[in-house]
């Protein structure tokens, strides 16, 4: 077609009606034939698909992680945004893959598992021996966690601020406008331990007394922020005085200037696992590529991008001590955080959830 | 309702024309809108009977996402709230939207241009952008607190996270749509309408009342309808802007599917919310007549 089409140009000199419609039956057919050409393409040259968040998550991503293995191995890397749970249960489901490596919650990890939805790890390519023992476990490896701190505005309190949960509860003692969580997994502990359970002994949660100490604090709470970019502004435009916030965004903030002090006393910290789909043509190579992403040296590169604390403590050599104070799982923070139990939150998110919504909107 | 007006002939043309898919021209019409319907079969109507039947299978066949929808107060409550909070947009856009409209038709001119590009500039920018700035202007050291402040106001009262922002909001994201919709019919209108009515002694006030305003009510059911199911889905705009008590069942929904997985239990809150949406447009058709004024 492509030979006619030129011939018709030629003799008439420039796009007559014909080789315009020849151009677009071509273009049609390329259309349709997309997702037949691209996963043909996908079969060919190795690629695999990493679901991920955009923005500067991305760019640390493809700056520590796929940059580097495309190097090292060959294998194309292409992110996939945003991450969404809802996507990798459909596309196991369905057998029709749109990514093949994603980084979950270790609760969340339960959810997957109950669905079925997590390929298990393949121990040659991920050596037991190579990790801290607290690292692999639920079909997934850990790679770094993010942490929710209590922070506060230095202007604000000037001769010091609130420690704990239980001086954030305490309105008497540190008036300012309190900002809160929308996340019941988080309010919840931080609930419990303002009421005085000891961080190690928080699991199984204590719901019912929790709720009541939520109670003490609704009405004094400004605002319920949802979205990490929200709770940046949040706190930029001075809106608040205190609040739960990420250790990464929080970190942000201090960045671009925001006077925000940080507690590190009894932060509630997340684990993120490397996880693969279930059932993946891409399986073994999506391994490999976790393998590569663990080693000290790239996962280094990440965590200090993007102030997430590495679990493998290695990364640390290649992070600046100044960054690294910023992480939840430095030497110096660790021992003051406390870690969720995967398993109560993974089995109790969706009752948690109703009753929180509940609470909220009386 | 569409087939009656996709068929105006037949009204008029006795039992011949009430069977319309006989004569020639209309079997070419079949093969014209097959392409549309199988589009709307293949994207629209085959996954919403998917969605339906999840509602009813998953996690086992029974009716058990909707024992769990109806026993807990908070979901009629959340779905309450979100169609008394679009009624509320609707007719706050109207009000607002109308006279807007009206003064771009009837003035036109150099502000009527300006208007509309103010309006469209507006549509053509980011709804989260919108909100965003909307936690700037009206926050605690924004131009309105100090606005307040100024005019002595003490403690100044807050505008932001509750029901007063979000409504805001909202009605800020949507207008365009409302205006755009009252102006496309209002264009329509024949000028000669208003001046025959003149001529014939009405005052301007009557002229608008009898004749422009009647002409100008299929864009006011547009644009009302446009507004009000858009605003049924929205719910990032009331998360950002809003407090705790401005929960929309679209946020519960998106909530229930991305991070709790409760697939089935989803699927029945939309079909409920569907159904209700529905339900709501068929007694609004009964009362204002949906196709007469679309006509």
């Amino acid at each position: 077609m492509k030979e006619s089409t030129k011939a018709t140009e030629a003799k008439s000199g420039g796009i007559n009606r014909r080789a315009f419609i020849g151009g677009g039956v071509a273009a049609g057919a390329i259309i349709l034939g997309a997702p037949y050409i691209a996963s043909k393409a996908r079969a060919k040259t190795k690629t695999i698909y990493i679901n991920t968040w955009g923005g500067s998550w991305g760019k640390a991503e493809a700056e520590a992680y796929y940059k580097p293995y495309e190097k090292a191995s060959g294998v194309s890397v292409k992110p996939i945004t945003p991450v969404s749970f809802a996507k990798m249960k459909a596309q196991v489901q369905s057998g029709h893959y749109e990514f093949d490596v994603a980084g979950m919650g270790r609760s969340d990890s339960i959810r997957g598992l109950n669905d079925n939805l997590l390929e298990h790890i393949h121990y040659d390519i991920i050596r037991l021996t190579d990790y801290p023992p607290d690292t692999i476990g639920y079909n997934g490896i850990s790679r770094h966690s993010i942490s929710t701190n209590l922070v506060y505005n230095k202007t604000k309190f000037p001769n010091g601020g609130p420690q704990s949960w239980a001086d954030y509860w305490n309105v008497e003692k540190f008036p300012g406008n309190r900002g809160a969580y929308k996340d019941v997994a988080r309010m919840v502990p931080f609930a419990l331990l303002a009421d005085g359970v000891d961080k190690d002994k928080l699991y199984p949660l204590d719901v019912d007394r929790a709720f009541k100490k939520l109670d003490e604090l609704k009405p004094h709470v400004k605002v319920w922020w949802r979205r990490g970019s929200q709770s940046v502004q949040l706190v930029r435009d001075g809106e608040v005085d205190m609040m739960p916030m990420w250790n990464t965004r929080a970190g942000v903030a201090v960045e671009q200037g925001v006077p925000l002090e940080v507690v590190w006393n009894q932060s509630h910290m997340r684990r993120s696992n490397w996880i693969v789909a279930r059932g993946t043509p891409n399986a073994a190579e999506a391994w490999r590529f976790v393998q590569f992403c663990l080693k000290p040296e790239n996962l280094g590169v990440f965590c200090r991008m993007m102030n997430t604390g590495p679990w493998i403590a290695a990364a640390y050599e290649h992070i600046d001590e100044k960054k690294a104070r910023m992480m939840p799982t430095w030497k110096d923070n660790l021992p003051l955080t406390y870690q969720p139990d995967p398993l109560w939150v993974g089995t109790n998110l969706s009752a948690l959830t109703k009753r929180f919504n509940q609470w909220l909107a009386t | 309702m569409s087939a009656t007006s996709a068929t105006p002939a037949g009204a008029s043309g006795g039992r011949k024309a009430s069977r319309p898919w006989r004569s020639r021209g209309n079997i070419s019409a079949w093969t014209l809108s097959a392409p549309a319907v199988l589009f709307i079969a293949v994207l629209f109507v085959y996954p919403l009977l998917d969605v339906v039947v999840i509602s009813f299978t998953d996690p086992t066949l029974s009716l058990v996402n909707y024992r769990e929808f109806f026993s807990s107060p908070l979901y009629s409550r959340v779905l309450g709230n979100t169609f008394w909070f679009a009624f509320m947009v609707t007719v706050i856009c109207l009000l607002l939207g109308y006279p807007m409209a009206y003064v771009v038709v009837r003035y036109g001119g150099t502000l009527g241009f300006a208007l509309l590009l103010v309006v469209a500039m507006s549509f053509w920018t980011s709804f989260l952008v919108r909100t965003y700035s909307w936690l700037v202007i009206l926050g605690s050291k924004g131009p309105v607190t100090k606005l307040l402040d100024w005019v002595g106001f003490d403690p100044v009262p807050q505008i932001l996270f509750n029901s007063f922002a979000t409504t805001l909001g909202m009605v800020h994201i949507l207008i365009p749509y409302m205006i755009m919709s009252i102006y496309a019919a209002m264009q329509k209108i024949d000028p000669n309408h208003l001046r025959a009515a003149a001529s014939l002694g009405a005052t301007p006030f009557q002229g608008f009342r009898t004749v422009f305003f009647p002409l100008s009510l299929p864009g006011v059911v547009n644009g009302c309808t446009l507004v009000f199911i858009i605003c049924l889905g929205f719910y990032v705009t009331p998360v950002l802007l809003g407090g705790p008590r401005d929960q929309m069942i679209a946020g519960l929904i998106g909530e229930q599917i991305e991070e709790l997985l409760e697939w089935g239990f989803a699927s029945a809150m939309a079909v409920v919310l569907l159904a209700t949406t529905m339900a709501l447009l068929a007694i609004y058709n009964r009362l204002v007549g949906l196709d007469k004024l679309w006509g």
